[in-house]
């Protein structure tokens, strides 16, 4: 069966709210500059994914497109009097764009939108080039590198379309990012995704090597359907990514270290009462929107991961406004909290800090996204040795019951 | 500062961990703490916070 993404019963529990709460709005336009990619990571969540989506899309956002998305950010930032927004350059690989494209998009954007625009890029670095990092610091872009770590890490999943390694041209782009000051303080950090056969340890210290400001570290986008791989030597299979996580916190924590990780960062700030800065963890409502190349509205591309057209809102910036996806149940369920959620999610004790987990990874083609997170056991376990930490208990993490 | 998101989600009815006896000599719980002080001085109700954070809001960012 395909997940009908309008159907509210994907998203939504009998006894949820129909409609957006009063107030809500979006802050976050994550742009896809382009729709390819010259790289072929094993665990894309665009191109090895069911959705294949990307295939009928145009390469690049042209300036039309662009400006037609200005233009309706514009009216939504009049209408919910939004003072500072982020524009986000994303892809595929948003380099390929080039440095003339992506200084016409931001001109556009900085333009037609009556508020401050904060930009970012996430990019694999490879083609970076003088002539794309001039335009990114016109614009003061913020940079971000996915890169998993060593080579050795690097390579077993990050590989080009002949199977060759990325890791010189990304580590040459990095070297060139850190060239100059001016261009260095672009450089946010970095984002890897996590596999237990690699050393936590050994990748703490190298991004920390490599001078790597902040790093996020991704569970690989797995469902109930299609359950991510749990045999690994020294780890318990039902909390392996837990665990994982959990020694490479012990010691990033241990070591007091000024790289900011951002899922531990924002798991203790809401252990400590505060709100989630991500939409990958905790409940407070994620008000990001994609805009594809060709200009269709998605509420977020990861979910790419569960199902053919599950990214599908039957929108478009040529002839839909942002406040029309406010009323989509794929928006709203992100938008309402622990409503949204499973009734195994709403009854557990770690519902502030989980909030159900991502929302790709509860996926099950029976009932869409009302499900606890695949990785529900590894969350409690990596909260349970967190909470242990911040309030100073020291010794062995133990397992949580 | 912009109008904050005013969704205000179940989640605030949701009760956090107990701050007492926080490990307040680790820079890390540290940061973790002014961050919570800057998003709730600047009335942040949803994922998106401003400039003054250096975390994406998208789960594919870390710019």
């Amino acid at each position: 069966m395909t997940p009908a993404l309008s159907d509210r019963r994907w998203w939504l529990p009998p006894d949820a709210p129909t409609s957006r709460p009063p107030g809500v709005a979006f802050y976050t336009f994550l742009f896809k500059v382009a729709s390819r990619c010259n790289l072929d990571c094993d665990y894309c969540y665009v191109y090895r994914s069911p959705d294949q989506s990307w295939k009928g899309r145009p390469h690049f956002m042209e300036l039309d497109v662009a400006r037609r998305a200005a233009q309706r950010i514009a009216d939504h930032v009049h209408a919910h009097q939004i003072a500072e927004i982020d524009v986000v350059f994303h892809g595929g690989e948003a380099l390929l764009a080039g440095a003339a494209r992506l200084d016409a998009l931001a001109s556009c954007v900085r333009q037609l939108i009556p508020a401050t625009v904060n930009f970012g890029l996430q990019t694999n670095a490879t083609l970076l080039t003088e002539a794309i990092l001039d335009v990114l610091q016109k614009h003061q872009v913020r940079i971000g590198v996915s890169l998993d770590g060593p080579r050795s890490v690097n390579d077993r999943h990050r590989l080009g379309h002949s199977g060759d390694s990325s890791y010189d041209a990304v580590m040459q782009g990095i070297a060139l990012v850190q060239s100059r000051p001016e261009w260095r303080d672009l450089y946010g950090g970095s984002l890897a995704v996590i596999d237990p056969r690699n050393d936590p340890a050994e990748l703490y210290h190298y991004f920390t090597s490599i001078g790597s400001r902040s790093i996020d570290l991704l569970l690989p986008d797995y469902n109930h359907d299609r359950p991510p791989p749990r045999e690994y030597p020294g780890y318990n299979p039902a909390t392996a990514y837990g665990e994982w996580l959990a020694r490479f916190f012990e010691v990033w924590y241990a070591a007091g270290s000024a790289m900011e990780v951002k899922y531990f960062e924002e798991i203790i700030t809401l252990m400590l009462g505060g709100s989630s800065g991500t939409e990958s963890i905790g409940l407070t409502p994620a008000d990001l929107i994609v805009i594809e190349t060709d200009g269709d509205i998605e509420p977020v591309d990861t979910l790419k991961t569960a199902a053919r057209r599950a990214t599908n809102l039957g929108m478009n910036v040529r002839t839909h406004a942002f406040d029309d996806a406010l009323e989509h149940p794929a928006i709203v369920a992100r938008l309402i909290g622990s409503s949204a959620l499973c009734d195994k999610c709403k009854s557990c004790g770690e519902l502030r800090n989980c909030g159900g987990g991502y929302v790709p990874h509860r996926f099950h083609e029976s009932n869409g996204f009302l499900n606890s997170s695949v990785y529900c056991d590894d969350l409690k376990y990596l909260f349970g040795v967190i909470r242990r930490r911040i309030h100073g208990v020291v010794g062995p993490t133990q397992q949580p019951s | 500062m912009q109008p904050a998101n005013q969704a205000q989600a179940s989640a605030t009815a949701e009760t956090p961990d107990a701050a007492a006896n926080i490990d307040l000599d680790n820079p890390i719980v540290r940061r973790a703490v002014e961050r919570v002080r800057l998003r709730q001085e600047q009335g942040v109700h949803a994922v998106h916070t401003t400039k003054h954070s250096s975390h994406s809001t998208h789960s594919k960012g870390s710019w």
